[in-house]
């Protein structure tokens, strides 16, 4: 992968809680909910300047796993897997 | 019987138009007005809908039944699925979005979702069933995916986590269900007929009967 | 087991396919009917619902004039018709 990663497997990441008008791959449910890296999935292109234009840069995508109490603060043991792109995650 | 020029008897029933919705004759001018004005081809259309037509879960039911019976295939399936879908005839991988394999195991059952639209692994599949783009579905399997597979008639251990895997973006899953008691020696071509669908999707384990 | 679906609910499937791939504004049409599609109710059939939704917002968008598709749609009509007529 050319574009260099941010996160490695095993990081605590956060989903971003901004809003985002356009075209976005983010669900809300998942927005400031806390994961772990599972996989860096690759390079892809960023789907919100897809929107817009035919060319866009790629961008990390990584498969984030969510706790079931984290997602729904209910008690659980089942996960949410969920394919989050770089620029809608930070450091937890 | 007198001939007055209308020989309705020799005619095949004629389709009355009553038949055919408001909803297909908007679908009618909507094409025809998009490839006059050169948006899409008719060719084109007709080739997507072929394609389409060609693909059905027999070819996902094969895959898995050759990753049960071929153990170096199964870590090709998991570690390279383009390549394993490639060697059973899968055509035109790099046209379509990736495609991933998950693997079910004794401790975890992974089912697939799109709560976004409908992505759904199409170029190994097929079409995706109605039920799958439905926002019932969309939205409960995320929210109580227990519930929704004991619709299916899928009852998990309470010890089996589930996976749910929402396909935000540009992969499409596929379910690598586990083999099933009582076929144990059975081959790939009879285990085949134990993976529908909805097992590679996640709401159903395969069984024999 | 499940029905196959029509002809009809196939073409609008290969409309919501194709149309992504191209360029220009019939795609952005799509993928703004797509964002709106989302948040509509979906007790209505699948298929019409998107048909329904893309004709609005083609039209919107200026990709079809709104004449023009009503044109088309009561000139298709006409042609289904004219079987019926010819007794």
């Amino acid at each position: 992968m050319t574009v260099e990663a941010r996160f490695k497997p095993g990081d605590a990441v956060v989903v971003d809680t901004r809003d985002h008008d356009g075209h976005c791959r983010t669900p809300t449910y998942l927005r400031g909910r806390q994961g772990r890296v599972r996989e860096v999935l690759g390079a892809y292109k960023n789907p919100e300047a897809l929107a817009y234009y035919r060319d866009a840069e790629a961008l990390p995508l990584y498969d984030v796993v969510f706790g079931w109490k984290e997602v729904w603060g209910e008690d659980g043991i089942d996960e949410i897997a969920a394919d989050i792109y770089e620029n809608w995650l930070k450091p937890a | 019987m007198p001939h007055d020029g209308h020989a309705h008897d020799d005619h095949a029933p004629i389709e009355d138009i009553g038949e055919v919705s408001q909803y297909e004759v908007l679908e009618q001018a909507i094409r025809e007005l998009l490839v006059e004005r050169g948006v899409l081809s008719a060719e084109a259309i007709q080739q997507q809908i072929d394609d389409m037509d060609s693909r059905t879960p027999v070819a996902g039911s094969k895959i898995v039944a050759r990753a049960w019976t071929d153990a170096a295939y199964k870590e090709r399936l998991l570690n390279d699925p383009k390549a394993a879908l490639a060697e059973m005839g899968v055509t035109k991988l790099d046209e379509n979005p990736e495609v991933k394999v998950v693997e079910n195991t004794p401790d975890r059952h992974n089912v697939i979702v799109c709560t976004l639209c409908s992505c759904y692994p199409r170029v190994v599949l097929g079409m995706p069933p109605a039920w799958y783009k439905k926002r019932a579905y969309r939205s409960r399997v995320v929210k109580e995916p227990r519930q929704v597979l004991a619709e299916f008639g899928t009852e998990l251990p309470d010890t089996v986590k589930i996976e749910v895997h929402d396909s935000t973006a540009d992969l499409r899953y596929l379910v690598l269900p586990m083999r099933p008691e009582g076929a144990d020696d059975w081959p790939a071509e009879k285990l085949a007929d134990l993976v529908t669908r909805d097992v590679m999707i996640g709401v159903k384990v395969p069984k024999v009967a | 087991m499940e029905r196959e679906l029509s002809l009809y609910e196939k073409r609008v499937d290969a409309l919501l396919q194709l149309l992504p791939r191209t360029d220009g504004q019939a795609r952005e049409t799509f993928l703004r009917t797509q964002r709106a599609l989302k948040t509509a109710p979906d007790d209505a059939a699948y298929f019409d619902r998107w048909i329904e939704a893309l004709a609005e917002a083609l039209t919107a968008d200026g990709v079809l004039a709104a004449e023009d598709l009503a044109e088309r749609q009561a000139a298709v009509r006409a042609r289904l018709e004219r079987w019926e007529m010819e007794e």
